[in-house]
C-alpha cells in the first residue's frame, strides 16, 4: 500500500471483525459480529463483495473448509495478512491524527 | 420450521458467482434458522445483497464480462443514435432521408467512449484482449449496417475512441480496486 492510502470505513469494519472472530471469521460469523457490535444489519453480500475486495488487494486471506460429515455445509475461513494489520494501523492514526484538538460538542 | 423463501433463495443464486454461492446460501441459510425463520428479514438480505454479489460475480468472470463490455461499447451506441436521429428526422417534412451531419458523428462518438468507458471499468485485465478486437469489429459492423455509406474517418474514430475508452475504463478501474485516499466513510 502507498503511503497516503486508507481503508473505507466498512473495510476497517470487516477486517477488525475477522481479527476479533480469529479461527471463526467465516462471513455469517463476520455479520453477526458487526451487527452485535454497531447495530449495523450490513447485508451477507456487501460482507461477501468486501472479503473478496481485501483478498484482492492483499489484505485478507481465506481458506475452504470442507464440511465435516453430512450435516456440516461448506465454509470459507478468513484471516487478516500482515498488510492488512498494516493497513489498519495506518489508517488508524491517520483518524486519530485528524482528531486531535478536534471538539464536536457545541456545534 | 420455515423454510427460506424460494424466490428470494433464486435471486441470490442468480446474483452470486458460482465459487462463492455455497458459501452465501449456507450463511443466509444457517442464519436464517438460527434467527426462527424470519422471511422478511431473508428478503431483505436477498434484495441486498443482489447488487454486491452481481458486481462481485461480474469482477471475477472474464467471458460473460467481455461480453458485456463487446455489447457496452461497440453496436449499442450506433444502433440506438441511428434510431434517435432516424425518428427526429421522421417528424421533419422533406427530411426522412437526409445525410447525417457531424452533430451525429460527434454524438455518437461521445456515447460510445461513455459506454465503453464503463464496459472497461467492468472488464477483467485478461477480459479486456478479448474485449477490444471483438469490440472493433461490432462497431465496423454496427457503423456499416447504418449507414448506407461509412466514412473511413468515422470508422477510424470509432475503432479508437473504443479502443482508448475501454483501456481508460480498466484504468480507472486499477485505481478502484486499490484502497483509496482519505476516504474513512
Amino acid at each position: 500500500m502507498a503511503k497516503g492510502e486508507y481503508l473505507g470505513e466498512f473495510e476497517q469494519i470487516i477486517l477488525l471483525a475477522v481479527l476479533r472472530l480469529e479461527s471463526d471469521a467465516y462471513g455469517m460469523e463476520v455479520r453477526r459480529e458487526i451487527e452485535a457490535r454497531t447495530g449495523r444489519d450490513a447485508s451477507i453480500g456487501a460482507v461477501y463483495a468486501t472479503l473478496d475486495r481485501l483478498e484482492t488487494k492483499g489484505l485478507v486471506r481465506s481458506q475452504e473448509l470442507t464440511p465435516e460429515g453430512d450435516k456440516g455445509r461448506p465454509r470459507r475461513l478468513y484471516r487478516v495478512t500482515s498488510a492488512g494489520a498494516r493497513s489498519l494501523e495506518r489508517t488508524q492514526q491517520a483518524v486519530a491524527s485528524m482528531w486531535e484538538g478536534v471538539k464536536v460538542r457545541g456545534i | 420450521m420455515r423454510r427460506p423463501p424460494v424466490v428470494a433463495a433464486w435471486l441470490v443464486r442468480m446474483a452470486c458467482p458460482a465459487r462463492d454461492l455455497p458459501y452465501v446460501l449456507g450463511d443466509l441459510d444457517a442464519e436464517f434458522a438460527l434467527r426462527g425463520g424470519p422471511v422478511r428479514w431473508y428478503w431483505r438480505q436477498a434484495v441486498q445483497s443482489a447488487g454486491e454479489l452481481a458486481i462481485m460475480g461480474m469482477r471475477h468472470s472474464d467471458w460473460e464480462y467481455s461480453l458485456l463490455a463487446i455489447f457496452l461499447a461497440s453496436a449499442p451506441p450506433a444502433v440506438l443514435m441511428e434510431s434517435w436521429w432516424s425518428f427526429v428526422l421522421s417528424q421533419v417534412p422533406l427530411k426522412a432521408d437526409a445525410a447525417r451531419h457531424s452533430d451525429f458523428a460527434v454524438l455518437s462518438l461521445a456515447l460510445t467512449a461513455v459506454l465503453a468507458l464503463c464496459a472497461g471499468t467492468l472488464c477483467t485485465r485478461r477480459g479486456l484482449r478479448l474485449a477490444v478486437p471483438a469490440a472493433w469489429i461490432f462497431v465496423l459492423l454496427g457503423q456499416g449496417a447504418v449507414h448506407n455509406i461509412v466514412p473511413a474517418w468515422f470508422c477510424g474514430a470509432s475503432l479508437a475512441t473504443v479502443a482508448l475508452a475501454l483501456a481508460a475504463g480498466a484504468w480507472v478501474r486499477h485505481i478502484f480496486d486499490k484502497p483509496s485516499g482519505g476516504r474513512f466513510a
